[in-house]
């Protein structure tokens, strides 16, 4: 299992179910946080953390519900995974409605609680992955110049050369040497690497 | 000193003489008797320092001697020349001394009955009582003022006239001869220790008097004294006691209530017809007995006891009531509302005891009927409630036990890769959580139980600590926040608990539904107990909820009305029930910030109650 750097928030108003939780992924090696409620959680919570979070769905004052709205407000995106006990279904369907990854009732099977944290771990990895490779992309894309950026978006939309040409009033030969810039600018050697950067940064733009 | 009372000297009556007795041949008389001294009298009595017999050559002197045998003096001769004949000297002045010892007597005699006639005559004249003697044949002799006045005659208008002028018809007309013949014959009676009998007045009113009559035999003639007192003052009390005691008797003997009246020990004086028929048809006696040892009690050794115990009370001067049982004439124990009291003399002393019974035993089984019905509703109530709260509970069960799955889990992984240093920790903490899901569901089936209903004498703050538990089960879900403040010194209460937590739960869970559509921070409901000025505990739930509405308000006690959308609409009515069957009260005000506080009381235990 790899989280390095990965830490598992726990937010629980329930004392003995936050040192049993601790207790159960300390014997499987993972770091976890408590906190006692969701106010606790947001005076501490420092976005640059990566992990998941682990949140009852009822606690006094400010519910599971409520801070994940919060978070979400704040841009976090980190996956949270509710803790629900009987009678809080309705409350848990509201939950992933807003994005929840899962929920899990009280009294958790082990397999089923490690399994849901490992898939939220990864899921955070992923994304911490992806946002690197954004990153990467855009610092790429940041040298190429405005003419490069013109054939670049027209050829990973799949327009001929002589059709570039013609609209940018250059000649092929032109639109050619540009392209091949672009290609060794982005680190890419086919059409298809090409058009799969420009769909990455579509998606990043939109989300 | 010795004193001359007579003397005769040199053939005339001498003087009185005072002389010292001692050493004289006078002194030899008292103490031996008769003395003779022929001659030479100064050369006999050499000691004698008085000069009565100087000069004097004889001395014959005789004591006087009383009926008694005492001397009382002596009658003595001194002469100038020596006796001729002593004997004869000394016979003359012995038979002088006789004589004068029988002068002295007599005369004593006297004295003592002329003092004797003049009491007699004073304490006649002045005698309350009449009296009146008679002649051997029946005629008045003498009367005295008081019977002047009895009969209102005057002394002289009687005297003469046969007594039976003084009695009514038709005693006037026997009596005529009564005395005469008595007399004669020695028939009938006159003499005794007194009787009442019929008189007279000269205006012709009669009344009664007491008489007593004695007989006296004078110089062979008997006559007949007579005293009387006129009684009809007496008889006229004694007639008016014996109305008022005939009234008494009555009212007693009729009374609905079984009374009795018992002497200061506990003895049965008087007991009326109710107590003693209760047991059925009259039996033996209970007249004279101890009323602790009545039959009446024999079912029961404690009710014995009780019984003497509450007499020597009532006889130390305190009044004591208590339930009693005793049976009836169906044999079963009907319950009594027993009381015994004393009654005070002048001296504040208990002079006797009284004791009143009342049978309430219809009331008490309607009462009982009423608690157990009673009892029946709260139980369904507390029944309803608990699946009102299922969720809250179910919430609260589940906590601990997802804890003790969660360290159970961690406990295996840590066995199964050899790691047994928390293993300890781990079972403690499974332990803990196990016992904390167990209280729960202990508080949970305490409220569910339909036990009977047992009176305890308990803290208030204990037993509404454990209904702030049930009710956090909830406000932990619907995040209420409960404060409850312990009064201090709070008098302990003698109740049924769980009625009672019943009562404060179903106004904790009102106060929290009044709020549910507050902001979080307002949601939270205060508890308080404490002690009224009235010596009652209080127990008062605030909330900063909608408050009462006016229309809502003249329901809010009525079984089966509701504003909530889910419930029966029993809560309060039943709550009024239980806090009215422990004789306390239940109401509510208005908040100066909003909000309604409800709250109800509870009388504070008698001290047996809570010994």
């Amino acid at each position: 299992m790899n989280n390095d750097g990965q830490t598992v928030f726990i937010v629980d108003d329930d004392e003995g179910v936050r040192d049993g939780l601790s207790l159960l992924l300390a014997t499987v090696g993972l770091s976890c946080e408590l906190y006692e409620s969701a106010h606790d959680f947001l005076d501490a919570y420092d976005g640059a953390r990566r992990g998941c979070l682990v949140l009852d769905i009822r606690m006094p004052r400010m519910t599971g519900l409520d801070l994940q709205k919060k978070l979400q407000e704040m841009g976090c995106t980190v996956p949270v995974i509710f803790i629900t006990g009987h009678g809080d279904i309705p409350m848990a369907v509201e939950a992933m409605r807003h994005g929840a990854l899962d929920f899990i009732r009280k009294p958790f099977r082990e397999h089923d609680l490690l399994e849901r944290i490992n898939e939220a771990l990864n899921i955070d990895e992923d994304a911490h992955r992806k946002a690197l490779d954004r990153q990467q992309i855009a610092e790429k894309l940041s040298t190429l110049t405005e003419r490069e950026k013109e054939v670049f978006d027209r050829v990973a939309d799949g327009y001929m050369n002589k059709v570039i040409a013609a609209e940018l009033g250059i000649s092929e030969r032109t639109v050619e040497v540009h392209r091949g810039q672009v290609m060794k600018k982005l680190d890419v050697r086919t059409l298809a690497q090409l058009v799969r950067v420009k769909i990455e940064l579509e998606q990043s733009a939109a989300a | 000193m010795s004193r001359t009372l007579a003397s005769w000297e040199d053939g005339e009556p001498g003087p009185v003489r005072e002389y010292a007795l001692s050493g004289t041949p006078c002194e030899a008389v008292m103490r031996h008797g008769v003395q003779i001294v022929d001659c030479e009298l100064g050369r006999r009595y050499t000691l004698d320092r008085s000069s009565i017999g100087y000069g004097c050559e004889s001395f014959v002197g005789s004591p006087i001697v009383n009926r008694e045998g005492e001397k009382i003096g002596q009658v003595c001769v001194f002469g100038a020349q020596p006796l001729v004949d002593p004997e004869m000297a000394s016979a003359l002045v012995s038979l002088a001394a006789v004589r004068v010892s029988a002068e002295l007597e007599h005369r004593q005699q006297q004295a003592a009955l002329a003092k004797s006639e003049a009491y007699s005559k004073a304490i006649v004249a002045t005698a309350a009582e009449g009296i009146v003697t008679l002649d051997a044949r029946g005629r008045i002799e003498s009367v005295n003022r008081a019977a002047e006045q009895m009969f209102g005659y005057e002394a002289r208008e009687l005297i003469g006239r046969n007594i039976n002028v003084l009695m009514p018809e038709p005693y006037r007309d026997e009596h005529k001869g009564y005395v005469e013949r008595y007399v004669a014959t020695g028939e009938g009676t006159i003499c005794g220790a007194g009787r009442e009998v019929p008189a007279q007045r000269k205006d012709g009113t009669e009344f009664p008097i007491h008489l007593a009559a004695s007989e006296v035999v004078l110089d062979g003639e008997r006559c007949f004294a007579g005293i009387m007192r006129d009684i009809s003052e007496q008889k006229k009390a004694e007639e008016s006691r014996k109305a008022v005691e005939q009234r008494f008797r009555a009212v007693f003997e009729q009374r609905h209530q079984l009374s009795g009246i018992l002497s200061v020990e506990g003895r049965v004086l008087e007991a009326n017809r109710k107590s003693r028929e209760f047991g059925g048809v009259e039996g033996e006696s209970v007249t004279g007995r101890f009323y602790w040892e009545l039959p009446w009690w024999s079912h029961s050794a404690e009710m014995q006891r009780r019984m003497q115990d509450a007499i020597r009370s009532a006889a130390d001067g305190e009044s004591t009531r208590f339930e009693a049982t005793r049976p009836r004439a169906d044999r079963q124990l009907a319950t009594l509302d027993f009381s015994v009291r004393p009654i005070m003399g002048g001296d504040g002393k208990p002079v006797f005891l009284v004791t009143e019974s009342h049978d309430i035993t219809e009331q008490r089984l309607a009462e009982e009927e009423a608690r157990q019905h009673r009892a029946r509703v709260a139980h369904v109530a507390r029944l309803s409630t608990l699946g009102e709260m299922a969720a809250g509970i179910a919430h609260e069960i589940n906590q601990p036990l997802t804890a003790i799955s969660l360290f159970a889990q961690a406990g295996r992984r840590l066995a199964e890769s050899g790691s047994y240093e928390r293993m300890g920790e781990i079972c403690h903490k499974l332990n803990e959580h196990a016992l904390r899901a167990s209280e729960v569901v202990e508080r949970m089936q305490t409220m569910a139980r339909q036990g009977e209903s047992v009176k305890e004498t308990v803290d208030c703050n204990e037993l509404i600590d454990t209904a702030v538990k049930l009710a956090e089960s909830e406000a932990r879900i619907y995040d209420f926040q409960i404060d409850f403040h312990k009064g201090r010194e709070l008098a302990p209460v003698s109740v049924d608990a769980v009625q009672i937590q019943q009562v404060a739960l179903n106004l904790l869970r009102n106060a929290m539904e009044a709020m549910v559509d507050s902001a979080a921070e307002a949601r939270s409901v205060t508890i308080r107990t404490g002690m009224r000025d009235d010596g009652q505990v209080e127990i008062a739930v605030s909330d900063k909820g909608c408050g009462v509405s006016e229309p809502d308000a003249d329901r809010l006690f009525t079984p089966f009305s509701t504003t909530k959308s889910s419930g029966m609409g029993m809560g309060l009515s039943i709550s009024q029930a239980i806090v009215r069957a422990h004789g306390g009260s239940i109401g509510y005000r208005s908040n100066d910030g909003g909000g309604t506080t409800f709250w109800f009381t509870l009388p504070a235990a008698k001290r047996e109650e809570h010994e």
